[in-house]
């Protein structure tokens, strides 16, 4: 064993070789006998088992010195015959070496109790531990395991919440104990992770009793501190107290991260589930309320082209009516879908590197129906970048902006729809002829949305056409601001999205 | 369309639950001299399509019995017959999927009739026997010779690159209808990466450099957004030229 030799084992020792001295003597007055150094090898042999490698060298060396006074002359210690000399070499040799041999196995076979004893507790542990629900049990458990396997009192604080420490009450710590540890105890939490997780901390409180504390905690950080009690004696802790704790936390740490999993996965579960069942209801809605429009604009198409009614220039009129209206009529429907995914959370943009002129031109072309009564003007600056951008979202707050400007200026007026690039932005600016803003309605007309009750027209294409608009932007790293000169001047909408940054390698065709 | 009608009725195969959707799609198949077949599941549409085989299948996406697509994957393991998806507002990425699937055309719902007749006008050129079909075509001002490998605009011939043509001639050999990303990166570089869709965007800005008379505004090649290119027919370039206001 490592550590101190007790004094008692020497003793021990020493007594073993008299009594061996003993029975040589009783063994020479009943038969003569060369050499008594073989009885020697009896104390020498129990002693390495009993007390270890000190106690064994000693009776080694004393059974030498006790062999030496059997030669005759008895009692003498002089060595004359040169066989003496060979028997003592000898005998002590072989005294020595089965000695440490003896002492080795017997270290073994106490490490490996020892080591029995630790995996049993851990095992324990574990099987306490995982019956355990929250992270409070965890600590409780592992501190009482602990004060079994040092066998002095372990004290629990816990990091509560906005950096109050509770501690679970214990008799262990006083009041005025726990207000000297507490600042230890702060310490200790606030260590980072990993490095200093195995450290340990060594607090004396005035009146001498000393205190040894563990952080315990997961991977992200430590959730208590575990303070082990090591009454007045001051000492510091041996090293093989401080692992055989550390392999204790260590299986704490273990628990609390399984613990912290099983509630991700938990948490991450039901959060799937139920976007599973708004993406759902939100596609059966759209399909309940679509397919039927679809069938009335479609047969309302096929009755406008049908040849019976060729001559029924009124008829083939109303029929087209039904279909416009009809294709409105979807289009409302898709808006009020579209707020309830924004609502929902169930808007992810898809970004991907897009040139930025195609967008534009996509939206023009979808709202170029609506547009028609009006004149367009594209003012596109040269070399425009590639964006960063969710396509489909980006055409759809274009074509709302679009749209809105149709709406809100005179048939004949021009809507002029603009691309610049600028050193961090590209800014797509979307301006009429029509009746403009007073300056408190710039913030308000993105408003209406919120306000929806005011609004019998939710679904229509004014104000929540412009909040789609908006939050569509939004989800895109970009914002819209609206401008106007005044009254009567028209309204100037501006798309400010970020540029992509880096230029794409120019790969693939070969020339130029 | 409706000369090759007047020979030889051709047989469409509408495949759909809601029977309103069948009804007006059938009424106005008709009135262009279509035979029509109607199947309500993917059952009878897979039996349908081997039974009569259709010149040309409309299908819809939701059926009782299971996926459009997989109706789409059945009738693609034996044939080649041209298939227009009807779908309530897909997403891009279900677009794509269903192109990359062998979906010649597809279309969202509510659609008017009109332009689900454009559509199927150009499906059914492309699955016209071969011969009949010209490697000459012609949108607008831009003509494109394929056996000759001419290129020209305005009656001027336009030099290209090497990819450039190749890109001009993937488009030009589904005319009319929408390659995705994808499908044309594979074309124009059978080797490399297919995530990068970046070079392809940059081939096509080169490419319309040349051959569109407003490169800020393109009309011969369209941008299906977040899809893919279509090169567009004289009858798509007119319908867009129809409804696009005055430009100043």
């Amino acid at each position: 064993m490592k550590g101190r030799q007790a004094p008692g084992d020497l003793i021990g020792a020493t007594i073993m070789v008299i009594g061996a001295t003993g029975l040589a003597a009783s063994l020479t007055l009943i038969a003569p006998l060369e050499s008594v150094s073989a009885i020697y090898m009896l104390p020498v042999l129990v002693s390495a088992v009993r007390y270890g490698t000190k106690p064994a060298m000693l009776a080694a060396l004393l059974g030498a010195f006790s062999t030496s006074l059997f030669y005759p002359p008895v009692l003498s210690i002089q060595v004359v015959q040169p066989w003496q000399i060979v028997d003592l070499v000898i005998s002590l040799s072989v005294a020595l070496v089965m000695g440490r041999l003896a002492a080795q196995t017997r270290d073994e076979m106490l490490a490996a109790r020892q080591r029995e004893g630790q995996i049993k507790r851990l095992y324990d542990l574990g099987s306490a531990m995982a019956a355990a629900s929250d992270a409070e049990a965890i600590y409780t458990i592992v501190a009482a395991h602990m004060s079994e396997a040092l066998s002095r009192p372990v004290a629990v604080f816990v990091a509560g919440a906005s950096g109050r420490i509770d501690s679970i009450p214990s008799p262990v710590v006083g009041e005025a104990q726990e207000r000297v540890l507490k600042p230890a105890v702060e310490r200790t939490l606030a260590a980072p992770p990993g490095a200093a997780r195995d450290r340990a901390e060594f607090v004396e409180v005035p009146g001498g009793e000393s205190w040894l504390l563990f952080p315990l905690g997961d991977a992200e950080r430590a959730g208590a501190v575990l303070a082990v009690a090591f009454g007045r004696d001051g000492v510091a802790p041996a090293s093989e107290v401080i692992e055989e704790a550390r392999l204790i936390l260590r299986e704490g740490s273990r628990s609390l991260e399984r613990l912290g999993l099983t509630r991700a996965v938990e948490e991450r579960n039901m959060r799937q589930r139920s976007d599973e069942l708004r993406d759902i209801l939100l596609e059966s809605v759209s399909h309940e309320l679509r397919t039927p429009i679809a069938g009335i604009m479609g047969s309302a198409g096929v009755l406008a082209a049908a040849p019976a009614l060729r001559d029924e220039p009124q008829l083939v009129e109303l029929a087209c009516g039904i279909e416009a209206e009809s294709r409105r009529l979807d289009m409302r429907i898709q808006s009020l879908l579209d707020v309830t995914r924004i609502r929902s959370g169930a808007l992810v943009p898809r970004l991907e590197a897009i040139d930025l002129l195609d967008v534009v031109n996509a939206a023009l072309d979808a709202a170029a129906d609506r547009l028609r009564e009006h004149r367009i003007c594209r003012e596109f600056g040269p070399d425009l970048p590639l964006v960063r951008i969710d396509a489909v979202l980006v055409e759809q707050a274009l074509i709302n902006l679009l749209e809105n400007a149709g709406k809100f200026s005179p048939p004949g007026s021009t809507i002029r729809i603009g691309v610049r690039t600028e050193a961090e932005t590209v800014r797509i600016t979307v301006s009429d002829e029509g009746a403009g803003l007073e300056p408190s309605q710039r913030e308000q007309i993105f408003e209406r949305f919120y306000r929806g009750a005011r609004h019998a027209d939710l679904a229509g294409g004014s104000g929540l056409g412009l909040t789609i608009a908006q939050v569509f932007v939004a989800a895109n790293g970009g914002r819209i601001d609206a401008s106007s000169a005044g009254p009567g001047q028209g309204t100037r909408l501006a798309v400010t999205l970020p540029r992509l940054r880096e230029a794409p390698a120019r790969e693939g065709d070969e020339h130029e | 369309m409706s000369d090759a009608a007047a020979t030889l009725p051709l047989l469409a195969l509408i495949v759909d639950d809601e029977p309103q959707i069948r009804r007006f799609v059938k009424a106005g198949l008709e009135m262009q001299g279509f035979r029509i077949a109607e199947a309500k599941t993917a059952r009878e549409a897979i039996d349908l399509a081997v039974m009569r085989a259709p010149d040309l299948a409309i299908l819809d996406l939701g059926l009782p019995d299971a996926d459009g697509a997989t109706v789409l994957a059945a009738i693609r393991s034996w044939s080649q017959l041209p298939v227009i998806v009807l779908s309530v507002r897909s997403t891009e990425t279900e677009k794509i999927a269903l192109l990359e699937a062998g979906a010649d055309d597809y279309i969202v719902k509510p659609f008017s009739m009109a332009e689900l007749l454009a559509r199927v006008r150009v499906v059914l050129r492309r699955s016209a026997p071969r011969g009949t079909s010209s490697p000459l075509i012609r949108v607008g001002e831009l003509s494109l010779d394929l056996a000759q490998r001419i290129v020209s605009r305005d009656g001027a011939p336009v030099t290209l690159s090497p990819k450039q043509f190749a890109l001009l001639t993937a488009l030009a050999r589904h005319h009319g209808m929408v390659l995705t990303h994808r499908q044309l990166m594979r074309e124009l570089w059978p080797q490399g990466p297919e995530e990068d869709v970046q070079y392809l965007r940059i081939l096509m800005k080169k490419l319309r450099d040349r051959i569109e008379p407003e490169p800020a505004r393109p009309l011969y090649i369209a941008t299906e957004l977040a899809v893919g290119y279509r090169l567009r027919t004289q009858e798509q370039l007119d319908a867009i030229l129809r409804t696009t206001p005055a430009e100043e």
